[in-house]
């Protein structure tokens, strides 16, 4: 999938999600292998409110995911710390 | 450009509350309804709304529509019109009960009745107690509602049009008669031709810096009634939520208070009792948002600028903060690096919603400068202003807005197109090639400035210039650089001219519409000389009922310049069931 089609993706219609993806495509996305890019892809398609409760681990998800979704969780207290 | 063709009886853009609301009941029909929407219809903002939905159900002890009537007028200082404000509160209960049937899974009392919880400025026996109005689905109503209006749309044959981009709308001879959209997936321009458009496109939260927005929220329907030359009405006002977290936007609901949460200021002081005696820390949103900012320019705030207030959840057990706020523990930790149990959540007040929007009539149709019905066009949802939010939206009550006025603008087109006519109006030549020129310019711009540089230079100055307290310099400054910043858009330059996914160009487009907006926004706030709940000017402190009970419209041309009409406020009541609710002195 295109980086601009990712971008677009990355619009969960909710302000949390958007600001993490969107950092997460412009910090991260890059230095993926293609598997782990896959992965990123179908994470996109989680439903908003999942994704957002396993990355804040308050529910389980898939554990192919689990590298992703732990960098995802990390981008966001990272951001906190430097604000 | 070869264009791809499709025929539909009715057309609604925007797949959030408000558009799948329409696209459902019409659905329902024999009319062919096609929903076309930029992003996946699960993932519109609608999804982002937890609080819930407001309705005099009575659930938790005795209510009353009047009440929730006289609290939305109150709310709105005065500036709702009274006949839509009567006709959304009736409807209330039975627009809620229709979407209990859909399939929403509300939560429940120990009774197995619908859930209700209070929300700033709901009250009963008219201001004298708290009311318990608000439904909620867990803390994701918003959530349950998209995804329940959305299967019951498809099953009912709603043809999708899914990451379509529409770009502008096409009137013949005054009527408009269809869009042109722009598919991000095959890069093609499609004409879409309709007896009937509704615009549901939303808000446009993005003009501003800090807002509790997803990124989708930039009002594109807005924009582009702007550029068929009508008018927007009340865009003064933008309700700034008193608690989004400081620095990221993300927002803290009101339930949070609703719940026992309650703010203080640095020297630990909880202040809303201060400037709201009963309602206290539940007071409506613009009057906590005001407390806020009055407290940090009296140098109270905390921080380390002093420019923020804390919101207390510590002395809440566990069990009330896991059940009934399961999603703000989560986001206090992420957003803010806080344990709610322990620690209070940084807040400082964030734009979250706007008032004003396209102009309608009760029915949602679309009306120009002179009052009069625009033929083809209606609009919902929060890029309409109907007007049943006035100065200010109470929370809870936009959920409302976009099922019972959803629901309404279908009636209204089964009405209207009872005896459609056999064939579509026929779409010019130079109505097609004049969007499709803007279009292209944009697309293929070389001038020098990027678009991002635009994008932020607009959020910064609204944020600085359109704040919760404005006076007559700032606006006008404001005024005098959005103006130059709308011209440097025709000198932008996009590095990629390319059709398919261009991402670029769509947020450009998006962009394009936001200036539109913030234009339209500072030009009402400047001319408004009055304060009226969320537009507060610092130069004219109070309400003037004299010379301001009435609506804005401002219209912007191609060239950012402004033209302002102005109309009463329905002070009159749809029936004799409610008395007109009285001016008086706003407070809490
Ligand atoms: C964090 C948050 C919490 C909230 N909580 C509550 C609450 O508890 N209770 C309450 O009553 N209200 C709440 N609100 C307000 C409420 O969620 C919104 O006002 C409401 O969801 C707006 O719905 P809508 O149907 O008007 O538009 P949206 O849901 O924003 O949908 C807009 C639609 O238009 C489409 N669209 C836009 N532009 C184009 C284009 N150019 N081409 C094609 N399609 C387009 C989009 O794809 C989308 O489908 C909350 C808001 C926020 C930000």
């Amino acid at each position: 999938m295109s980086l601009n089609k990712l971008r677009w993706k990355s619009r969960k219609g909710i302000r949390e999600l958007d600001i993490l993806l969107q950092n997460y495509l412009e910090t991260h996305y890059s230095s993926l292998d293609s598997l782990d890019k896959k992965l990123f892809e179908e994470i996109l398609e989680i439903d908003t409110y999942d994704l957002l409760n396993a990355i804040s681990g308050k529910s389980s998800y898939n554990e192919k995911y689990e590298s992703i979704i732990t960098q995802l969780s990390k981008l966001s207290t990272l951001k906190n710390g430097k604000k | 450009m070869d264009l791809v063709k499709h025929e539909h009886d009715v057309l609604v853009v925007g797949a959030g509350g408000s558009g799948l609301r329409a696209s459902m009941g019409l659905s329902q029909s024999d009319l062919s309804v096609a929903c076309i929407s930029k992003v996946f219809p699960t993932r519109s903002h609608t999804v982002a709304a937890q609080g819930g939905i407001s309705g005099a159900l009575g659930n938790m002890g005795e209510d009353d529509w009047r009440w929730h009537m006289y609290d939305t007028v109150k709310g709105s200082d005065w500036l709702g019109d009274q006949d839509s404000i009567e006709y959304m509160c009736k409807n209330a209960v039975e627009s809620i009960i229709e979407l209990e049937h859909y399939g929403v899974p509300f939560s429940r009392t120990e009774e197995g009745k619908i859930y209700q919880r209070p929300f700033g400025g709901m009250t009963t026996e008219y201001g004298k107690g708290i009311a318990q109005r608000t439904c909620a689905a867990a803390d994701a109503t918003g959530h349950a509602i998209l995804h329940t209006l959305y299967n019951q749309s498809l099953k009912n044959d709603v043809d999708f049009f899914v990451e379509y981009f529409v770009i502008d709308l096409l009137f013949e001879e005054g009527k408009c008669v269809g869009v042109l959209a722009w598919c991000l997936e095959d890069g093609k321009i499609h004409l879409f031709q309709s007896h009937m458009v509704i615009l549901a496109t939303g808000g446009y939260g993005r003009a501003y810096l800090s807002s509790t927005s997803a990124h989708t929220c930039t009002g594109d329907g807005n924009g582009m009634v702007l550029r068929a030359n009508l008018p927007l009405q009340d865009m003064e006002f933008i309700q700034f939520h008193p608690t989004g977290i400081y620095g990221a936007g993300c927002l803290i609901t009101e339930g949070a208070r609703g719940e026992g949460g309650y703010l203080t200021n640095s020297e630990g002081d909880r202040f809303m009792p201060k400037y709201a005696p009963n309602a206290k820390d539940l007071a409506s949103r613009d009057v906590v948002s005001r407390a806020i900012q009055m407290e940090v320019n009296a140098g109270r705030g905390v921080g380390a600028e002093k420019d923020h207030a804390h919101l207390h959840l510590e002395h809440l057990d566990v069990d009330t903060i896991n059940n009934k706020l399961p999603g703000i523990a989560e986001t206090a930790r992420i957003f803010a690096g806080v344990d709610v149990t322990k620690d209070p959540i940084p807040v400082i007040p964030t734009v979250h919603y706007n008032m004003g929007g396209t102009p309608t009539n009760i029915n949602t149709e679309v009306l120009d400068a002179n009052n009069n019905v625009v033929p083809g066009l209606m609009a919902i949802g929060e890029g309409a202003c109907v007007s049943v939010h006035g100065a200010n939206r109470l929370g809870s009550n936009s959920l409302l807005d976009l099922v019972v006025f959803g629901r309404s603008a279908a009636n209204r087109t089964l009405e209207v197109l009872k005896d459609k006519p056999d064939s579509h109006i026929e779409v010019s030549e130079s109505t097609i090639d004049k969007i499709l020129s803007r279009f292209n310019s944009v697309r293929n711009a070389s001038g020098d400035i990027n678009p991002s540089e635009i994008r932020d230079s607009m959020q910064k100055t609204m944020q600085r210039y359109a704040p919760v307290y404005r006076d007559q310099a700032t606006l006008d400054k404001g005024i005098e650089i959005m103006k130059n910043l709308f011209d440097d858009f025709s000198n932008i330059k996009l590095s990629d001219s390319s059709l398919i996914w261009n991402t670029d160009l769509a947020e450009t487009l998006e962009l394009n519409n936001l200036l539109y907006q913030s234009l339209a926004t500072l030009y009402s706030a400047s001319a408004r000389t009055e304060s009226r709940g969320s537009h507060a000017r610092d130069d004219f402190p109070d309400r003037d009922d004299d010379k301001w009970l009435k609506h804005s419209l401002v219209s912007v041309s191609s060239e950012g310049n402004a033209s302002y009409a102005y109309k009463d406020v329905q002070l009159e009541t749809l029936t004799d069931e409610m008395e007109t609710v009285a001016l008086k002195a706003r407070t809490y």
